[in-house]
């Protein structure tokens, strides 16, 4: 018996290294390919280590523009601003939507899903003369707005709220707290896990947007980042897969940096059934 | 869930307070949405009976033309064929991939917390890397091919990418292998809220973990399980880039990569002014999705556990 | 609730209406402006004063000389005219600047790539330019055309030309004893030439692991050699005729040099272009435009030459690739754009930039001038200019290609025959092209 489960656990262990080997490898290849030059990584060499690892690539690309600091402002001015509005919004939304009720509300919750369901090809011209015609086009406000609400969060909310015991809202309700008061004091303190989940993700959604501010945003000192990395790119003589990984690692850093920051919530979480 | 009553009747006070505040916490999400998808949505709805040149101006209305001719292109049916052969493996796999990760992640072992990092680093890998990754590996001289000839399963190497029976299983596994990781991150975000009494009380029983897996995991996650059948199904069923990267845009060899979302792309953007083909046949995909979600969504019907 | 459904799509449809009728509003609005516009001014005087004014131009992001010579160029004409010069570089061309013409958003000169060309000029969204006041007449007469509408209007003007040519590896063909002078001047020779080639290259290097040739299965690199002996890929109409005789019968030739081993993608090969398999040193001889130049240069270590291309039916063929200048036809700058236009394409700006960038100068006075000869691998591309086939054919042209690249494979795996799948790209193109209309 104890044979057997030790087995069990070493196939178990075998299996989820395998997984992280495969997982792992393409992201250190990313980050292995921006110190190398271009010839090596068309050669096809997958080994993550070479001599002719050099800084290069990256100082090509931080001489490329004097406004890089600006860029890097600007997406995390806007991925924060549009994150921290998003978690209220969407929050609340899905709430309303799994633990209120009122009429129309699985209508609309449908009417939601429904327009999630239309594929965005078709929606980008639409969408475009209507920031047009608001006047917001290369603006801020064009990347913020119209992404201020999510419906894929709202729906994870609803979901997520869906599990959520009602009988500790209905005991704060006995201690007379009101509506409000315990959707804030009590349900969002709760969904902690579930909100740092949508907030990343939220956050990476604003950071990694690249069609919106191609579209929108038209001053080269208004570009985010991934706008900003994405214009160096030559149009005519195939893709310079040096500056490209350079330019994917800059981008990805501080996301890494958010992560491990929401990891804390993630991970660990608010028990139910421990504190608060 | 509970189905709104259409009789009329007389709300109390209590309800009627209740209701305001639904609509109140909705509001904001609902302005928001409707001003840049909703208006949107409802135009692409109006394009979709006509024939428009969306740079002149010039709109014709030509009643269900554009729909009767989605519903009579071969070509579009194979895009369709082949959208749906890819949401039907890749959906189910995903899902259980992710569900499978995270309570195992969620377990007692040794370096969980090494593996949920890790885990989650191919959402953070650019999809150019991975673009590139994926065409070396499975290039006629790249590693999958030599291990299969040396293996000796096969002589010569195969273009996977390029063979019209091996593209479409290509870009399934590449989306399975990015996709993964975000699900699993919301599984196990959900399962820190489940009470550990459960798990304790199932101990007690005897209850093996695989037991365990299927008789309280399973059921607790419903409600997150809906939320990524359907997101993954609206995700798969619009598949764009990965198609668009590896066919250079023509959705070959032999349409065997082809997507309904390919198309519209090429109809919307094309230089034949089609806008309002490429609208008729973005709702209809909109109308499948939709059939198909509420399918997936009666077939997991959640269960309220509290 | 009946009630309120109804007030719902009252609202709905309202909402619809007000944003079609405000699109086809702006529509109607500046055409009407457009041509009260042309009627009150006559060709005002060139050098007048332009300060104060500010022009944004639409570019595509090149490299790093490229982007250099566009720079000097503004300073130039910001000193000469006094105006203020903003860009815009286009991330993905396509979708934004269809995006910038339905709103009117564009800006005031941008890029027009050849080969979309006949669509943008269809559409009014350009300025019609008058041919003596921006001097075509001292462009190579065969690429002017590029930018002729149908009706013999003219839209743009050619900023440069890229041309197709041959490139050889020579460490390559040297260490296994081949001379670049035996690659053969007839295409027709090119199969026993490359079969032997690869041979050799297969027992010095282990099978497969470099090819002979890479080719590209797209038609802006094979309607040259499709068309060739007077077939045609498409009809008057803009029709699909992939399966017509003489085009199965080219598509047949090629076929032989793919099934010999010899001739393959860079995507066989693992990799994303031809550039990338030739650098990598994992191709003896591959068929490209001028741009590659720049990176073997700068990102590779190769060593290679350039010849001509070859002849096919007794007739020397390329590609060019020609970009050119155009106007938005709602700019508030038109006069200033178009001394801008003036100036980029003129002897002076067209300096600045095929010397800094370089390319190819579309005028034959400015590469007199620029003494293009001198350097081996731009004469070659140069002389190429007069022969090469402009890539451009028609409005259908991206729809043709599409359904070509996705039924030709089968053609060079020899799993079909030719004429069975030209027959299916063509029904695939032609119905495409009439869900359209």
């Amino acid at each position: 018996m104890k044979m057997k489960k030790s087995l069990g656990k070493l196939f178990l262990y075998l299996v989820l290294g395998l997984a992280a080997f495969a997982t792992i490898y393409p992201f250190l290849w990313m980050v292995s390919a921006s110190f190398k030059p271009l010839k090596e990584i068309v050669g096809g060499n997958m080994s993550l280590i070479s001599e002719n690892m050099s800084l290069d690539n990256y100082k090509y690309i931080f001489g490329r523009s004097s406004l890089f600091p600006k860029w890097f402002l600007n997406s995390f001015l806007v991925a924060s601003i549009g994150t921290a509005v998003n978690v209220f919004i969407n929050t609340m939304a899905g709430y309303s939507l799994s633990r209120l009720t009122f009429p129309g509300r699985d209508k609309i919750y449908h009417g939601l899903l429904l327009m999630l369901m239309v594929p965005s090809q078709v929606l980008l011209i639409p969408n475009y003369l209507i920031l047009q015609k608001m006047g917001l086009l290369d603006s801020y406000a064009s990347l913020i707005l119209p992404a201020a609400a999510n419906i894929g969060n709202i729906f994870l909310m609803r979901q997520f709220f869906m599990n959520f015991p009602k009988e500790v809202e209905e005991a704060a309700s006995i201690d007379g707290l009101g509506r409000y008061a315990r959707f804030f004091r009590i349900c969002m303190p709760l969904a902690k896990p579930t909100i740092a989940t949508q907030a990343i993700f939220v956050f990476m959604g604003f950071w990694n947007e690249f069609t919106k501010p191609m579209l929108y945003i038209k001053t080269a000192s208004k570009y985010t980042l991934t706008l900003g990395l994405q214009s160096f790119q030559t149009q005519n003589a195939g893709t310079m897969w040096h500056q490209v990984m350079a330019a994917a690692c800059i981008s990805v850093f501080p996301i890494i940096i958010i992560y491990l920051i929401f990891n804390k919530y993630f991970l660990v979480g608010v028990r139910m059934d421990g504190e608060k | 869930m509970e189905k709104t009553k259409t009789v009329r009747r007389k709300y109390s006070n209590f309800e009627r307070k209740e209701h305001s505040q639904g609509y109140l916490f909705l509001t904001p999400a609902l302005v928001i949405l409707f001003i840049f998808i909703g208006l949107s949505v409802l135009f692409v709805c109006y394009l979709s009976f006509q024939k428009v040149n969306l740079f002149t101006g010039e709109y014709t209305f030509v009643g269900l033309k554009n729909y009767q001719r989605v519903f009579t292109d071969d070509v579009a049916r194979r895009g369709l064929t082949n959208t749906l052969l890819f949401s039907a493996v890749v959906v189910p796999v995903q899902t259980l991939f992710a569900l499978v990760i995270a309570s195992v992640l969620n377990s007692k072992i040794r370096g969980k917390y090494f593996f949920r990092t890790v885990y989650f680093l191919p959402t953070l890998t650019s999809s150019s890397a991975l673009t590139m990754i994926f065409m070396f590996m499975f290039s006629v001289t790249g590693p999958i091919n030599n291990v299969l000839i040396n293996m000796n399963l096969i002589s010569q190497g195969i273009n996977f990418l390029q063979e019209p029976s091996f593209a479409l299983k290509v870009i399934m596994l590449m989306n399975i292998w990015s996709t993964v990781p975000m699900y699993t991150t919301m599984y196990l975000a959900s399962l820190q809220d489940l009470p550990s009494s459960m798990y304790e009380a199932a101990d007690i029983d005897g209850a093996g973990p695989i037991k365990r897996f299927w008789y309280i995991t399973v059921p607790y996650l419903k409600p997150i399980t809906t939320y990524v059948l359907l997101t993954s199904i609206i995700g798969t069923l619009q598949m764009f880039d990965q198609a668009y990267i590896f066919s250079n845009g023509s959705g070959g060899p032999e349409n065997s990569t082809l997507t309904v979302s390919l198309m519209i792309y090429r109809y919307a953007f094309g230089t034949q002014n089609a806008m309002g083909y490429a609208a008729a046949m973005a709702v209809i995909l909109a109308i499948v999705i939709m059939v198909i979600s509420r399918i997936a969504e009666t077939a997991n019907k959640e269960e309220r556990i509290y | 609730m009946k009630e309120r459904a109804k007030k719902i799509l009252a609202l709905a449809i309202a909402a619809v209406t007000t944003v079609s009728l405000a699109a086809c509003g702006g529509g109607n609005q500046t055409n009407t402006g457009d041509k009260a516009d042309n009627a009150d001014q006559p060709a005002e005087s060139q050098s007048q004063d332009m300060s104060g004014k500010t022009l944004t131009l639409g570019v595509w992001g090149g490299n790093d000389q490229e982007s250099a010579a566009l720079d000097k160029m503004i300073s130039a004409f910001e000193e000469q005219t006094g105006a203020k010069v903003d860009t815009k570089v286009y991330t993905d061309y396509n979708t934004q600047i269809q995006a910038d013409f339905i709103a009117k958003t564009a800006p005031d000169a941008f890029y027009i790539d050849g080969n979309v060309f006949p669509f943008y000029s269809s559409l009014g969204v350009m300025e019609p330019l008058d041919k003596e006041e921006m001097g075509l007449d001292s462009y190579y007469e065969n690429l002017v055309g590029s930018f002729t509408a149908e009706d013999g209007t003219v839209y743009c003007v050619p900023k440069d030309v890229s041309t197709l040519a041959t490139y050889y590896n020579k460490d390559l063909l040297d260490s296994v004893e081949v001379k670049p002078e035996d690659i053969p001047e007839a295409l027709e020779d090119y199969k026993d030439f490359l079969v032997d080639l690869q041979k050799k290259l297969d027992d010095k290097y282990g099978p497969g692991q470099i090819t002979a040739m890479t080719y590209n299965p797209e038609l802006s690199r094979e309607i040259y050699v499709l068309e060739a002996g007077g077939g045609s890929i498409a009809d008057e109409e803009g029709n699909a005729q992939l399966s017509s005789d003489g085009v199965v019968e080219n598509l047949e030739f090629l076929a032989e040099l793919t099934q010999a081993g010899c001739w393959k993608t860079p995507q066989d090969m693992g990799l994303g272009w031809n550039g990338e398999v030739f650098g990598a040193g994992k191709a003896a001889i591959m068929e490209e435009g001028n741009w590659v130049y720049t990176t073997l240069q700068n990102d590779y270590d190769v060593n290679f030459g350039v010849k001509e291309m070859p002849t096919y039916k007794g007739t020397q063929y390329s590609m060019a690739f020609t970009v050119g200048w155009g106007i938005s036809a709602v700019t508030e700058e038109k006069e200033l754009a178009k001394e801008w236009v003036k100036f980029a394409t003129g002897t002076e700006g067209m300096e600045i930039w095929c010397t800094g960038a370089g390319c190819l100068p579309f005028r034959e006075d400015v590469a007199k001038k620029m003494d293009v000869e001198s350097d081996p691998v731009w004469k070659v591309h140069s002389d190429m200019t007069k022969i090469a086939l402009p890539w451009q054919k028609g409005t259908t042209i991206s729809i043709i290609d599409a359904a070509y690249k996705n039924f030709c494979p089968a053609v060079f795996k020899g799993e079909e025959s030719a004429k069975d799948a030209m027959e299916k790209a063509d029904k695939q193109a032609n119905s495409e092209i009439a869900n359209a209309q």
